[in-house]
């Protein structure tokens, strides 16, 4: 097999399974309209890590992330603490302020000449033929501890999903297991990003869960279910835009989503007819 | 016997309005005890701020005469149901299993004696058909069974329950109230907050009246015969017909 496939091939499963486990609790967790403002909020971030180092190695793009997704975080957290807006107003003003900030600064650095070669412009909708072999040792790395955290954390993550007071009472440290999640929320976003682009990342951890949720009430099942949608849409939408000249990865990859969702609610209406 | 709960001069403010002040009590072990006061009187925001949820000033909070920290295995919060999204992907069983769930571990594993504890469990609240079910498709009255039965695998001593019959059909509350009085006879003390003052006497050992502060801890007899309890309720009586 051609050796861009299998790059290819291995970038689609490192990013489905992360969005599968992490796109599954953050649908548990209420938490789809953070993971989209944070999928925004990374957009500045990464033009300023360019801007400063003048490339755009897979090490740069996670620090930028990281920073701008965790200061995006606490700017939400501040805000609901120091005002009485409803949380989904702050995330709205958040995510705007962060993605217009970004576009901003995207326009500049289009003015310089090493902005041809940097790829900037693929974080905007994604294009997965783009990551190189140091990205994929990132994504590696980053599936790996999602993994590790989910494996460890598992039942703690359900039940503090569930039921935060009991454990808390309990004597749980819900605050480290918070803060754990938002990290893995904003490193899956980083991997996501570079495949999907910031505009559409949080589709592709809350899709697959929604779809999957009409079918299962147990957790384990929603992530591998989650799993196999969004390796499937990932599969035919990358595929998409490879035959399809000039169609972005991040579009097709979700619009093949939204049909599956559409498939998974006929599936789903049929099952209850013959019920 | 050592009081399940002892507390000195509870306090809770939101900024200038007192929640509650000065609020002093100590529980007698092996008891039904209701939480009870008009609306807005401070009931559930007891409930939090012994439990530290809720920021408050305090000399003293004991559990079975140990500070907090050391005593959380040995309680158990049963949440309000409004509180609760019964949508969630969780079965009968995984919530009882939450009883289970060690914090001081680094892995949450349930070993075989976990398991037999679960079913010990979910027998005693005649739950054992429905282990499988999820949460949400369960009525009113058998989702607080599951809660209790929760309580229970995790051996909890005493049992916190904020307004556990709301929304709840009267029968329902009949067979909740057995368990109660099953688990009060096996030594275990049970506080919950309540509203509904024709119930009061058919339910509880002792009452603590609520209105901001304590009103009166005592017998519910002695309380529901008080002139304090006309005096918290015909305030607001009074307040509601103006």
């Amino acid at each position: 097999m051609d050796v861009t496939i299998i790059k290819l091939l291995v970038t689609v499963v490192l990013i489905s399974i992360v969005a599968a486990l992490v796109g599954t609790f953050t649908f548990l967790n209420k938490k789809a309209l953070i993971s989209d403002a944070l999928a925004h909020a990374v957009l500045p971030g990464i033009v300023i890590g360019f801007m400063l180092t003048g490339h755009l190695t897979a090490w740069i793009v996670l620090f930028s992330t990281l920073s701008a997704g965790w200061l995006a975080l606490q700017s939400m957290g501040i805000l609901s603490k120091k005002t009485t807006l409803h949380s989904d107003t702050l995330i709205a003003i958040v995510l705007s302020a962060f993605l217009a900030l970004g576009l901003c600064l995207l326009s500049y650095t289009q003015m310089t000449n090493t902005f041809a070669r940097s790829g900037l412009n693929d974080f905007l909708f994604g294009k997965i033929t783009s990551v190189n072999w140091n990205d994929l040792m990132m994504m590696l790395g980053i599936a790996l501890s999602t993994i590790g955290l989910f494996t460890l954390k598992w039942k703690a993550l359900i039940g503090k999903s569930f039921d935060p007071v009991y454990l808390k009472v309990r004597g749980f440290n819900t605050r480290l297991l918070d803060i754990g999640f938002n990290i893995s929320i904003i490193l899956s976003v980083a991997i996501c990003v570079q495949a999907i682009g910031v505009v559409l990342t949080s589709a592709l951890l809350i899709i697959p869960v929604t779809c999957a949720r009409l079918f299962t009430y147990s957790v384990i099942r929603l992530v591998t279910i989650s799993l196999c949608i969004a390796f499937s849409a990932s599969v035919s939408g990358t595929t998409i835009s490879i035959l399809v000249p000039h169609t972005p990865t991040g579009p097709a990859m979700v619009f093949m989503l939204a049909i599956i969702f559409g498939f998974g609610l006929v599936i789903k209406s049929r099952l209850k007819r013959n019920t | 016997m050592i009081a399940p709960i002892t507390i000195k001069n509870l306090t809770v403010a939101y900024g200038n309005f007192i929640a509650l002040n000065k609020v002093s009590f100590e529980l007698e072990p092996g008891k039904l005890i209701g939480i009870v006061g008009p609306n807005g009187s401070g009931k559930s925001t007891l409930l939090k701020a012994i439990l530290d949820l809720t920021p408050s000033y305090s000399e003293q909070i004991l559990f079975f005469g140990k500070p907090l920290k050391e005593a959380k295995n040995r309680l158990a919060y049963v949440p309000q149901r409004e509180t609760v999204d019964w949508n969630f992907p969780i079965s009968v069983e995984e919530v009882i299993a939450m009883g289970r769930l060690n914090p001081s571990k680094m892995i949450q594993r349930l070993s075989e004696e976990d398991k037999v504890i679960i079913n010990e469990s979910l027998l005693q609240v005649s739950m054992t058909d429905f282990q499988k079910k999820q949460i949400g498709a369960l009525s009113g009255g058998q989702q607080q069974r599951v809660f209790l039965a929760r309580a229970l695998a995790q051996r909890a001593d005493l049992i916190l329950m904020d307004e556990p019959f709301v929304g709840i059909d009267m029968a329902s509350q009949e067979s909740i109230l057995d368990l109660l009085l099953q688990l009060k006879n096996s030594g275990k003390t049970i506080v919950m907050v309540h509203h509904d003052l024709s119930t009061v006497a058919q339910y509880f050992d002792d009452v603590l009246l609520m209105n901001n502060k304590l009103v009166l801890h005592g017998k519910t007899s002695e309380v529901l015969y008080s002139q304090e309890i006309h005096d918290v309720y015909g305030k607001l009586f009074n307040f509601n017909k103006a």
